[in-house]
C-alpha cells in the first residue's frame, strides 16, 4: 500500500512539473463561446501555457481561485484586457528581463522592445497611432508559438503572409502612402521560390532585409550591406567596381538598382545588353566606355557558355553511344564553375575580371569536346573492328555449311 | 597432319585414347524435327566458357572493395585496352548462357527427355541453372553500383522470410546486417571460387551423363528419328554445333560493341533507393509475382507465400522425372507438356509485365 502510494506521489509531481498548472481561468473560459472560448482554445498550444508564465503573466489575477469574482479581482491584481497602447511595454515587462526570459528560453534575446522601438512600427506607435503594428500584430495575441513551430505566423515560409496582412492591404496602407505591391513582387522572386519551392529557410523573406523587431526600410546607402549580408562575395566586386561611386552619386540603391528589391528575378547574360531587354542599357550607351565594358563581357560570356552547351551535347551524345566520359564531365563541371565565376565577376564592371573565368570555361569545354570526338573516334574504331570480326565469323560460318554439305553429299553410285 | 598423327600416337601410347576415340567415331545423333533443340546446351556451355575466359581477364584488374570496386570496373571500361569490350562480354555472356538455359531446359522438359534413365542429367541440369543464376545475382553486385546494390539488399531481404533460418541465411549472405564492403568481398569469393568449383563438377558430370546416355528422342519424334539416317557425332554434329557457336559469338560481338554494358553511378549506402530497382530479368519472373500479392494472405505474410510457392514449384519441378509415369513408360504425358508451356507463359508474361513497369504502379 505504501508503496504504491509513493508510485502515486511520484507520478502526480512529476506530471505537476511537465504540465501547465491546473487553471481556473482556462476551465471556465474553457466552457463559455465564442471569443471568450476562442482565446482559451488558442492559448492550450501558446509558448507561454506553462508554470510560472499562463494567463497571470499578462492579465493578472489569480488562476487558484474557483470563484469567478475572486479569480477577478482588480483588487488581487486582475488587470484585465490590455490596451493596444499598452501591449509593447506589457510584452518588453518580462522580454527585455535578460534575468527572468533565462529561466524558460537561455537563448531568446531581449533586445526586442528596444529594437521595436527604432522601427518604422515603434515610431508611428509612439506618435500614438493605434494602428501601427504591436507584438500581437504578428505574433498573435493567444497562440504565440516559437519561430521554430511551422505553425506560427513568424516561421520563415509564413513570415510573407503575415507582413501581407497589412502591407498589401491598399486601405490600410494609404494613409501612410505605402505601396502594396511588395508582396506580389517578392512572391515572383527568387528568394521566395527558394524558400518555399527549394524549401531552403535561408533564403530571405521580409525579415531578412528589413529586420524583424526593428523592421525598417533599408537607406540607400545601406542597400549593399543588407544584400551582401548573404551575398559576401558579389559586394566586396561591386564596391571594388565604378559603379560604387557612381549609384551613391545619383543616390540609387546598388544592387537594386539592376536586380530590383523585392522582385529579385534570377539574373539573365540578356541583362548586359544595350537595347531595350538590357539592363545596363538603362544607362549606358554603346559609344560610352560603360557600354564598350558591357559588350565585351557580354561576348567572353555568350562565348563560353555557346562553347560549353556545345561540348554539353557532344558529351551527352557520346555517353548515350554508351562511352565513359568521367573526364569530360568533370571538364564540364569545371567550365560550369567558371561561367559562375564570370557572372559572379560582371559586379566588378570589368571586362577583364570576367574575361578571365570564361576564358578557363571555354578551355575545360574545349577539352570536354576534346574528349568527346576522341569518344566518337573510339566508337567507329570499334564498328569497324567489329564489322571485321563479323565478316570473318560470316565467312567462317559460310565455311563450315560448306564442308557439312560435302560432308554429307551422297556417295555417288559405284560402277 | 603428320605431326598431328604422332602427337596422337605419342598420347595414346600413354592414355590408351583409342577406345575413347572409338566410341566417338561411332556416336550418332538422331535426326528429327526437335533436332535445333539439342544444340542449345552446347550453346549455353559456350558462352560459359566465354565467361570463364572473360572473368579470368576482369579478375586482373577488379578489387573486391566498397572503396575501390567501382572505380576498378570503371578502369577497366576506360583505361584497360579492350576492357570495355571484356566487361560487356562478360556481362553479355552472362545474360545470354541463362536464356539459352533456360531454351535447353524447357526443351528438355517439352521433349520429356528427363524420363528414366536420364534422371541425373535432368538433376545435375537443374542443379547447373541454379548455380548459372547464383552466378549473375553474386555477380550483379560487383561492380558496386548504385542499381546493383539496393537490388541486393532487396534480394538478400527476401530471404530473411525463410522460416527458421531467415535470420541466420541473412547474415550469412550479407556478412553483417546491412549490404556492406563485407557482403561485396563475400559475393565476390561465390562468384570466383565457391560456384565456379561446385559448377565444374556439376557440369563435368552433366557432360559426362548426357555422353554415356546420348541423345533422348521424344515420343512424338519416334518414327521420324527411325525413318532418316541419324548424324555422326564426330565430325557433323561437333560441326553443326561450331557453326552455332560462331552465330552465338557473332551475336555476343554485336551486343558487346553496340549496346555496351552501363556501369551506372556509384553505390552510396546513405542515399536514398532509386526507383524501379529491378533485379536481372531472370529474376524479374519472382519479384513481379511478390510485388503483386496482397500483404496478407490467409494471416500470413504475403512475400513468405509467394517464395514457400516458389521453393515449391521448384522441388516439383526437380523431381518431375519421379511424377511423370507415363513419359517414364515410354508414352505422351500431355499434362507435363501443358504445365511446361503454362510455366513458359507464366514466366514469359510476368517479364513482360515487370519491364513494361508492372501492374503495381
Amino acid at each position: 500500500m505504501m508503496l504504491m502510494a509513493l508510485v502515486a506521489l511520484v507520478t502526480a509531481r512529476s506530471g505537476a512539473a511537465d504540465e501547465p498548472p491546473a487553471s481556473s481561468c482556462m476551465k471556465c473560459h474553457l466552457s463559455l463561446t465564442d471569443q471568450l472560448q476562442a482565446v482559451a482554445e488558442a492559448f492550450k498550444d501558446d509558448i507561454h501555457n506553462q508554470p510560472r508564465l499562463g494567463c497571470p503573466a499578462c492579465h493578472g489575477g489569480n488562476p487558484q481561485a474557483e470563484e469567478m469574482q475572486d479569480a477577478m479581482d482588480p483588487e488581487k491584481g486582475f488587470r484585465g484586457t490590455p490596451a493596444p497602447l499598452q501591449i509593447p511595454d506589457l510584452c518588453g515587462g518580462c522580454h527585455q528581463n535578460a534575468a527572468f526570459v533565462k529561466q524558460f528560453a537561455p537563448n531568446l534575446p531581449t533586445d526586442q522592445l528596444s529594437q521595436y522601438w527604432t522601427s518604422v512600427h515603434g515610431q508611428r506607435f509612439k506618435t500614438g497611432d493605434s494602428n501601427a503594428a504591436t507584438c500581437v500584430s504578428c505574433h498573435r495575441a493567444h497562440g504565440i508559438m516559437s519561430v521554430h513551430d511551422t505553425r506560427s505566423p513568424v516561421y520563415p515560409t509564413r513570415v510573407v503572409d503575415t507582413c501581407a496582412s497589412c502591407h498589401a492591404d491598399a486601405q490600410r496602407m494609404a494613409p501612410y502612402k505605402i505601396a502594396t505591391n511588395q508582396v506580389a513582387d517578392y512572391k515572383e522572386s527568387v528568394h521566395y521560390h527558394a524558400l518555399t519551392v527549394a524549401n531552403d529557410l535561408s533564403a530571405p523573406t521580409c525579415n531578412s532585409c528589413h529586420g524583424s523587431h526593428g523592421a525598417t526600410p533599408p537607406g540607400v546607402q545601406s542597400i549593399a550591406n543588407v544584400c551582401g549580408t548573404c551575398h559576401t562575395r558579389n559586394m566586396e566586386l561591386f564596391r571594388s567596381s565604378p559603379h560604387q561611386e557612381a549609384f551613391a552619386n545619383l543616390s540609387v540603391g546598388g544592387c537594386e538598382a539592376c536586380h530590383s528589391n523585392h522582385r529579385v528575378l534570377s539574373p539573365q547574360d540578356s541583362w548586359l545588353e544595350l537595347g531595350d531587354d538590357g539592363v545596363c542599357g538603362r544607362c549606358h550607351k554603346r559609344e560610352d566606355r560603360g557600354g564598350a565594358a558591357a559588350i565585351g563581357m557580354l561576348a567572353a560570356l555568350q562565348l563560353a557558355v555557346h562553347t560549353t552547351d556545345e561540348a554539353k551535347d557532344q558529351v551527352a551524345r557520346a555517353e548515350r553511344a554508351g562511352m565513359l566520359m568521367d573526364e569530360a564531365d568533370a571538364a564540364l563541371q569545371q567550365a560550369h564553375q567558371e561561367i559562375i565565376t564570370a557572372r559572379t565577376q560582371l559586379h566588378t564592371a570589368s571586362v577583364a575580371a570576367v574575361a578571365e573565368p570564361t576564358g578557363a570555361a571555354v578551355k575545360a569545354a574545349d577539352q570536354a569536346l576534346a574528349g568527346a570526338r576522341a569518344a566518337f573516334e573510339e566508337i567507329r574504331y570499334r564498328r569497324t573492328g567489329l564489322l571485321v570480326a563479323l565478316v570473318l565469323i560470316v565467312l567462317a560460318c559460310v565455311a563450315l555449311v560448306l564442308v557439312i554439305r560435302q560432308l554429307e553429299r551422297p556417295a555417288p553410285p559405284s560402277g | 597432319m603428320a605431326v598431328i598423327q604422332r602427337a596422337y600416337k605419342f598420347l595414346d601410347e600413354r592414355l590408351q585414347l583409342e577406345p575413347l576415340a572409338e566410341y566417338a567415331r561411332h556416336k550418332e545423333v538422331p535426326r528429327h524435327r526437335y533436332s535445333w533443340a539439342y544444340f542449345f546446351g552446347g550453346l549455353a556451355l559456350f558462352f560459359f566458357i566465354v565467361q570463364v575466359c572473360s572473368g579470368i581477364l576482369l579478375l586482373l584488374y577488379y578489387r573486391p572493395t566498397a572503396e575501390a570496386g567501382f572505380d576498378s570496373v570503371q578502369f577497366i571500361m576506360t583505361r584497360v585496352r579492350f576492357g570495355w569490350l571484356v566487361r560487356s562480354i562478360h556481362s553479355w555472356s552472362a545474360n545470354l548462357m541463362i536464356l539459352a538455359a533456360f531454351i535447353h531446359m524447357f526443351s528438355v522438359f517439352l521433349m520429356k527427355s528427363y524420363t528414366r534413365p536420364r534422371e541425373l542429367t535432368w538433376w545435375t541440369g537443374c542443379i547447373l541453372l541454379a548455380l548459372g543464376m547464383g552466378f549473375g545475382f553474386s555477380g550483379y553486385l560487383l561492380p558496386w553500383n548504385e542499381l546493383a546494390f539496393f537490388a541486393t539488399r532487396v534480394g538478400t531481404e527476401m530471404v530473411h522470410k525463410t522460416p527458421l533460418i531467415g535470420d541466420w541465411l541473412l547474415r550469412f549472405l550479407r556478412g553483417g546486417d546491412d549490404v556492406t564492403g563485407a557482403t561485396l568481398t563475400r559475393f565476390f569469393g561465390f562468384h570466383v571460387a565457391v560456384l565456379p568449383m561446385v559448377t565444374t563438377f556439376v557440369l563435368i558430370a552433366h557432360l559426362l551423363f548426357v555422353q554415356r546416355q546420348g541423345m533422348h528422342v521424344p515420343a512424338s519424334a519416334h518414327a521420324e528419328s527411325q525413318r532418316r539416317p541419324p548424324l555422326r557425332f564426330v565430325p557433323n554434329f561437333m560441326l553443326r554445333e561450331l557453326l552455332v557457336w560462331l552465330i552465338g559469338l557473332a551475336l555476343l560481338a554485336a551486343l558487346a560493341a553496340f549496346f555496351p554494358w552501363e556501369l551506372g553511378q556509384k553505390a552510396d549506402p546513405f542515399a536514398s533507393a532509386p526507383a524501379n530497382i529491378k533485379p536481372e530479368w531472370y529474376f524479374l519472373f519472382m519479384f513481379e509475382t511478390l510485388k503483386l500479392l496482397p500483404a496478407y494472405i490467409a494471416g500470413i505474410e504475403g512475400e513468405l507465400v509467394g517464395l514457400g510457392a516458389f521453393g515449391l514449384a521448384a522441388l516439383l519441378w526437380f523431381f518431375v522425372p519421379v511424377f511423370d509415369g507415363r513419359a517414364r513408360q515410354g508414352k505422351r504425358s500431355p499434362i507435363f507438356t501443358v504445365i511446361g508451356w503454362l510455366m513458359i507463359l507464366y514466366i514469359f508474361g510476368m517479364t513482360a509485365l515487370s519491364l513494361a513497369g508492372g501492374l503495381s504502379k
